[in-house]
């Protein structure tokens, strides 16, 4: 996942595009993970366990869960990876500047 | 020639014998009877596993893991001669708990139907029910959610029915009333200790908000170091919401 997200991230450097995580782990690892693993986006910290607020709320029962959100905020994907995130994400930033 | 015919017969006739004599016993003990000898194949089976190493035990799984189809038909062939008899009910929670969602004879959802939908044991043929997708098991389902005088019944059926469909988003209406009737008329519902409408609530919430096409539900939270932050923060970008731990 993360050399996946690194690229991904670098690819959409300076346009309206981010990785919003939320994240399940113990904060110090968590903290470490984010060093270990050159993690640059923004994550929520869910409470340190996989029965945080933010999972629970949205029904997650597996990690990773993936959802897009186009500029919007509307989900227009769901568990979409590697490539298909990839081109989830690009049809999206295309409706954003379709030139 | 007809010697050989005559030897065939006799012995035919010598197998057939006990089987004849076996059927004046009544259908409970005969049910039984197969239960407890698979249940013997698979505790010998399960003392060999334990005892093998690691690298025999895939080839003994594979190779030696006792087939209950055998006593699935013969307990079936007792049920549909005993339709309305309680033992035949234990025989159908059997047959459903081995099969694993495969096919059911649809003459077993029909006596289930027929005789047995006022039973408290139905609440477990519901639960085995969830992942028989076959419409003879769906409309049976479908009878028992509105019909059965047991309550628990009902609200199971219900849930079976709601399970069958959760992934298929051409349902997703079907689906949130289920799940709704579930929340509004069985809160006290339980399988194995957990509470089903709890649970429910959270696939109802993903049900009717996190659907493709919705709006995302806010979420409000903090970092890490305490620094609170929102996703409506991120309006505006396109977001890749990633649901993530180290593990």
């Amino acid at each position: 996942m993360y050399p996946h997200e690194r690229s991904l991230v670098a690819r959409m450097k300076d346009k309206p595009f981010t990785i919003l995580g939320v994240n399940s782990d113990p904060a110090e690892r968590y903290r470490k993970a984010i060093k270990e693993n050159e993690i640059t986006w923004p994550s929520f910290w869910d409470g340190g366990s996989t029965g945080g607020p933010i999972a629970t709320k949205w029904a997650v029962s597996g990690w990773p869960t993936i959802y897009v959100l186009d500029a919007q905020g509307v989900i227009r994907y769901k568990n979409v990876r590697g490539e298909a995130m990839d081109e989830a994400v690009d049809a999206l930033m295309k409706e954003l500047d379709p030139s | 020639m007809k010697l050989e015919l005559l030897f065939v017969t006799v012995a035919a006739a010598i197998l057939v014998l006990p089987a004849k004599l076996c059927a004046t016993d009544d259908p409970s003990s005969r049910i039984q009877a197969f239960i407890e000898a698979h249940e013997k194949k698979l505790s010998a089976f399960g003392e060999k596993m334990q005892s093998a190493s690691r690298e025999e035990q895939r080839a003994i799984y594979q190779n030696e893991y006792p087939d209950p189809t055998a006593a699935a038909f013969a307990i079936t062939e007792i049920v549909k001669a005993n339709p309305e008899d309680a033992a035949s009910l234990d025989g159908i929670v059997w047959i459903l708990r081995y099969s694993r969602g495969g096919n059911i004879d649809p003459e077993i959802i029909a006596v289930l139907e027929e005789h047995h939908l006022n039973k408290e044991k139905m609440v477990e043929v519901a639960a085995s029910l969830m992942r028989v997708p076959t419409p003879e098991a769906r409309a049976l389902l479908k009878k028992a959610s509105e019909k059965s005088e047991i309550k628990d019944v009902r609200g199971m059926a219900i849930y079976a029915l709601a399970m069958g469909i959760e992934r298929d988003t051409s349902k997703s209406e079907e689906y949130t009333a289920l799940i709704e009737r579930l929340i509004n008329d069985h809160q006290d519902l339980e399988i194995r200790g957990r509470n089903i409408a709890k649970s429910a609530e959270g696939k109802l919430f993903a049900a009717k908000n996190l659907g493709i096409g919705k709006q995302a539900p806010e979420i409000v939270g903090k970092d890490v170091d305490g620094n609170e932050m929102k996703l409506s923060d991120y309006l505006g970008k396109v977001v890749v919401i990633d649901f993530w731990g180290d593990w």
